[in-house]
Parts: C-alpha cells; structure tokens; sequence
C-alpha cells in the first residue's frame, strides 16, 4: 500500500535538483556527486570514462540504497584540473562515442541492405575482410564519422570504438 | 536495452464482460505482456508528461476485444483479434498471422474488455522491454587472461571457442603477456520480441544514453551559474 510509484526511480520530482556537488571535507580537490533518478547504467559507464582521465586520482560510484534512486559519484583529481572539468570532459567524450557507434552502425546496416537487397535483414557477420562493396562504403563510413566528430567541435583524440 | 528503450504496452483494461475461466486480474496481465508493434513509438508522450486528464491520441492507443463463443467446443482468441484504434500500433503477428493466444473459450462464454496502451520503458515494468535476450562477449580468445577456464585435459579441447572468434586472432602463447591490454571490441547479441527490430534498438539504446548524459550536461551547467535564475525573477520588479 506505502509501496513508491514505480515512476519514481526516473522521473524526477518537481522542484528537485537532477545534480549535487559535494565537497569531500577530508580529500583535497574531491567532489562527491549525487545524481538524482539515475542508476548504474550511467554512473558505471561514467566512472569507466572518467578513470581513463589522466588527471584523476579516484573516482568511483554506488548506490547507497536501491529503493532511494541516486547514485553517489566520487571524483578526486590533480590541482591541474577539477573534478566538474573532468565528469564535463567525460559527458562530452561519451556523448560522442555513442553518436559514432550509431553512426558507424548506421553506416554498417545500409551496407548489408545494399549487399542483401530486397530480402529480409539478416544479422550475418561482417568483418573488417568484408569485400562486397569495399571502396564506396568506406568512403561513406568514414565520411559519417568525419561529420559527426565536425559537428561536436572535433574531439577525435580519445575515439576507441573498433567495428 | 532492455530496460530503457521505450515501447507501447496495455497499462489499463475496462472489463465490460468476462464470463471465461481466467479471472480479470489474470487476463488483464496477459494482457500487459501482450507485445504490440512499437516503430512509431516516438510519436506518442509518456501519459504522465500528457497535459490531458487520464489518456487521449497523443500518449494512448485503445483495444478492445468482443468474442462470445457461441458453437460447441473451445474458441481460442489470439492476440490478433485486438482491434486497435491506430493502425501503427497493431499486436505483433508471427508467421501464422494470429499472434498469441489470449485465453480460450467454451460454449456461451464471453470476453468483453477495453484496453489502453501506453508508452513506457521497462525499468517501470517488463512488459516495455522490447528485448527478450541481450547478451555481449569480448576477447573471444581469452587473450586478456580474464577467464582461468576449468579443464581436465586442455583447454582447447574442452572449451569450444564462439562464433565471434573467427573476428579475432589468438596471441602467440610464446609472446609475453601484454598486462596493459584492454578490451575494445565487444560483441552483442541482441534479440526481441517483436515490437521493434533489434537494429532499431541498438540505434536506441545509443540515443537514451546520449539523452540521459545529456540531461546531466544541462544540470551541470546550470550548477556552475547557481545564481542565474534566482537573479533574474528578483532583478524584474515588474513580474
């Protein structure tokens, strides 16, 4: 009867703060974030890209409680730069990952469409050695990618994805 | 993927007649389960974001089922047999065109039920995941020594490699292990039940990510001028 709704765990509630920073009182140039109606799905993918920082010093997250819906995330770094930098860095790098894995896949899906014809779609491997229309599809994958790094103020410099 | 990826499922059912064996609350979870095709799933709001009061066009599509089994023996009812009120949103067929069996039926007996489907993800409840099995390797050669395989004779022999091997290229076990290895590739596999294609929630899946790293981009920014908002409804006396 008292059980919460179960929307609650993402919809934020009116009034509430999505973000809060706080200052560690014992470690130096740490902030502890605590992100409102979120869950593993972002504060593992978060602490994963924010480790690979090489300014960071720590940084992990957990979930105090499972039915209170924050994560808490702990970010310690070097004076050279703060911990708000370092997860803004992270947001951006990831949001960029995630917009060449779709565009990569996007690319990959029209080429099996264009290699299979009118048939039904069928998921079958495509490696690098794939030769059926090697030269123009390439040229119209690396363009999708070239295109969406332009657009988010070329970032290339951490893009790890391996399709 | 399976739990963010948004789909129609029916969230609300109006008995207006059950006289079969399956008692309301039990049909009306059937009902839930049911999987309806979702491909134009982002033309409709969530209900709660809906300024209507209960449910309209814009953020529901309605069902309704009338079947009265009037000849002896058992009437099956499929999931087919939902007449919906958009022609987007229609149950998912199999080959047989007949979708799942709802319930069955016997001589005189009737179903009578209005239905409301709404969009919603499955964080909320299940019946949204669109997914039936997601799963991912990676280092399909266990190059990276992250698996110690248990073995009675040899590894090679005991433990045949996957499909996604072939991708890859074993290391020369003379070599010396590279401990600084990460994984970079992974391999998914991604399967649904119907309502949408799994290349449809792969491309997805990468937009809800994006939506929600972007939802805390916009916090932090706003955190950074704290004052911004608060200044500006005190700096205009005339509001």
């Amino acid at each position: 009867m008292n059980a919460p709704e179960r929307h609650e765990m993402f919809t934020l509630p009116e009034g509430a703060r999505k973000i809060d920073m706080l200052k560690d009182p014992k470690m130096v140039n740490c902030i502890q974030f605590n992100i409102q109606r979120e869950d593993h799905t972002l504060a593992n993918i978060l602490r994963y890209k924010i480790l690979q920082h090489p300014q960071v010093l720590f940084a992990a997250y957990r979930m105090p409680h499972p039915l209170e819906y924050y994560v808490e995330l702990k970010v310690q770094t070097t004076a050279r730069t703060t911990p708000v930098d370092v997860v803004k860095e992270a947001i951006e790098s990831l949001m960029l990952e995630y917009g060449n894995i779709r565009s990569a896949f996007d690319n990959e899906l029209f080429r099996m469409d264009a290699s299979v014809g009118d048939g039904p779609r069928t998921v079958g491997r495509m490696g690098a050695g794939y030769g059926g229309f090697g030269s123009l599809d390439t040229s119209t994958a690396e363009f999708g990618v070239a295109r969406d790094m332009g657009e988010r103020g070329d970032r290339g410099d951490d893009v790890d994805i391996d399709f | 993927m399976i739990a963010e990826v948004p789909t129609m499922a029916i969230d609300m059912v109006l008995f207006n007649e059950n006289t079969s064996v399956l008692a309301d609350e039990f049909f009306a979870h059937r009902l839930g389960l049911v999987p309806l095709v979702s491909t134009s799933v982002d033309q409709f709001k969530y209900s709660r974001d809906c300024t209507c009061g209960e449910y309209c066009k814009e953020c529901s599509v309605e069902f309704t089922l009338h079947v009265k089994c009037t000849e002896p023996g058992t009437r099956v009812v499929h999931s087919s047999e939902l007449i919906s009120s958009n022609k987007d949103v229609v149950p998912v067929v199999d080959d047989n065109g007949r979708g799942v069996i709802l319930l069955k039926l016997s001589k005189g007996q009737e179903i009578n039920v209005h239905c409301v489907a709404k969009k919603g993800v499955a964080k909320e409840h299940a019946k949204w995941s669109p997914c039936a099995a997601v799963g991912f390797e990676y280092d399909p050669h266990n190059n990276l020594k992250h698996l110690d395989y248990w073995f009675e004779k040899g590894i090679k022999e005991e433990w045949p490699l996957s499909k996604n091997a072939e991708e890859e290229t074993e290391n020369d076990p003379s070599a010396p292990f590279d401990y600084n290895a990460e994984p970079t590739t992974f391999y998914f596999n991604v399967e649904t039940i119907g309502s949408l294609d799994p290349q449809a929630v792969v491309i997805k899946a990468t937009r809800v990510l994006q939506e929600k790293l972007g939802a805390l981009q916009m916090a932090l920014e706003e955190d950074q001028h704290p004052d911004t908002n608060a200044n500006m409804d005190e700096a205009d006396p005339w509001v």
